[in-house]
């Protein structure tokens, strides 16, 4: 740990000040000095490579100490975000952070997440996030007649971990490579291969790495591409695993993030896979999502 | 549709690189120019654009997008939310298809069918340099029209359906227009979510000319 502490001081930390300074926005009064008669001015909105904006989806950015951030959005696809998104994630600081999407709750699928950022150096950073599911098939009530029998005899557990680094080395360049596993396995009387939560991934076994990149074309506006490459998918039966093969299993989208006002995000993605077809009947797939930072 | 979406691809990457490349000033200089742009205000779009469904019904193979009118009506807040009501027609085509049926003999026939949509939509402007970028979620119908001939027996799909079949349809989409005084133009998408499974869901591109009045 000490190696690591003395490696981020070496690299030289993050200087978010100098960035903030660097894209406020043109017309924004330039900060006085503070004195004890006049209030502290106003923070200008600095870009989105800053911790306060950072996106810490599929990043190795959490959320700053203290910010708390309350996501919506539909038509997502695999793991955290499928079908319907009402997350809130806090900050703990120290680089830690918990998530949670409610929405998931509503339908007997409960989640916790946590995240910490623990390289966080100029050009280069290092995040490991880790999730524990555990869906109940008899609450999972958005299910079709035919699925709702099937999965209401099954529960299903899952731990995913990802490891994630992210690089800036430029102004208007992020690159991100994840490297992730899920555990997963599933307890009840029906055969869960052609469950929804097999469909939905959730209940995967599966360990895959995941390239993206960001261009951010102004301060409030980034267009954001990754693409799932796994390595090995399996549904975890009762005797074996039954392996899921790669053009199956694949998956890439693309979208653009904006900040729409201070604290406000919103990002609209087209994602392509398999996963789509079987969640939604269609290859290619939007989602959308709002979020809220403070 | 994949040429489509490649090719959706490569103009954001490359106007990723040409944005990002420009020197730190002169991409002030543009943000300042966009600032000055007010985004307040009424304004009217009409679209003309080609739309393709990106599933299928059953074995069914509908085209109820094809070419593709409309219009949009909205306000924009200074802040950049902006409330719409949009309206817009799909011609659609026919496809060919053939019925390979348990008992008797395969025969084919067209499928015709037809969209229209309506509804509401929430979206934000964003200042894009010259441009805006307008992010949208519309909510609405969709009314389908099919036909398949006089002589042939209907898709079991649609064998209890109306004529026309009517969904609701959650349609996000992103548009990039350039606003010149009273006049702005543009491209942007709409990818229609259909919540009936007798209407595919679908992907309509489209070029925009409107007025702000």
């Amino acid at each position: 740990m000490t190696g690591i502490a003395f490696a981020v001081t070496a690299l030289g930390a993050r200087d978010v000040s100098a960035q903030t300074a660097a894209t406020s926005a043109p017309g924004t009064p330039a900060p006085a000095t503070p004195t004890a008669a006049a209030p502290a001015p106003e923070k200008a909105p600095s870009d989105l490579q800053s911790p306060e904006q950072a996106s810490t989806r599929n990043s190795a950015y959490t959320l700053p100490a203290h910010m708390v951030s309350f996501e919506s959005g539909a038509l997502g696809i695999g793991g955290g975000d499928v079908v319907a998104l009402m997350g809130i994630s806090y900050g703990l600081g120290a680089g830690f952070q918990i998530n949670a999407n409610l929405a998931h709750f509503a339908v007997g699928m409960f989640n916790l997440g946590a995240g910490w950022h623990f390289i966080d150096t100029r050009y280069f950073d290092l995040g490991v996030k880790l999730g524990a599911w555990y869906g109940h098939g008899k609450w999972y009530w958005i299910a079709t007649p035919a699925a709702e029998k099937l999965i209401s005899k099954i529960d299903v557990i899952a731990l995913p971990i990802e490891l994630t680094a992210s690089s800036t080395p430029t102004r208007w360049l992020e690159l991100d490579l994840s490297t992730a596993y899920a555990w997963a396995s599933f307890f009840g009387s029906a055969p869960s291969e052609r469950s929804p939560f097999a469909d939905n991934e959730i209940g995967l076994r599966q360990f895959f790495l995941r390239p993206g990149a960001r261009f951010f074309l102004a301060d409030h506006t980034a267009f954001e591409i990754s693409t799932k490459l796994p390595l090995y998918s399996g549904i975890p039966l009762e005797d074996r695993t039954l392996s899921v093969p790669f053009k199956r299993a694949w998956a890439i989208e693309g979208g653009f993030r904006s900040r729409f006002a201070r604290g406000l995000f919103g990002s609209i993605r087209l994602h392509y896979g398999s996963i789509s077809n079987v969640l939604y009947g269609a290859r290619i797939y939007p989602s959308f999502e709002i979020e809220l930072r403070r | 549709m994949r040429h489509l979406v490649a090719l959706a691809f490569a103009l954001a990457a490359s106007l990723g690189a040409t944005f990002a490349h420009a020197e730190p000033s002169a991409e002030r200089k543009a943000t300042a120019s966009a600032a000055q742009y007010s985004l307040q205000g009424l304004d009217v779009l009409a679209s003309a654009g080609w739309g393709a469904a990106t599933a299928t019904v059953g074995d069914l193979k509908l085209a109820p997008y094809g070419a593709s009118f409309g219009g949009d009506v909205g306000y924009t807040f200074s802040m950049g939310l902006r409330l719409s009501g949009h309206f817009d027609y799909s011609l659609g085509h026919g496809i060919v298809q053939s019925i390979d049926p348990r008992i008797g003999r395969d025969h084919e026939f067209t499928a015709d069918a037809s969209t229209l949509h309506g509804g509401f939509a929430m979206g934000w402007d964003v200042p894009l340099y010259m441009l805006l970028l307008r992010y949208t979620i519309r909510l609405g119908v969709s009314s389908m029209s099919w036909d398949f001939g006089t002589n042939t027996r209907r898709p079991v799909e649609f064998e209890t359906l109306q004529n026309p079949v009517i969904g609701l349809h959650v349609a996000p989409g992103m548009a990039v227009l350039w606003p010149y005084r009273w006049f702005e133009a543009g491209i942007g998408f709409d990818y229609l979510a259909q919540s009936n499974y007798a209407i595919p869901s679908g992907f309509i591109g489209s070029v925009l000319i409107g007025v702000r009045p």
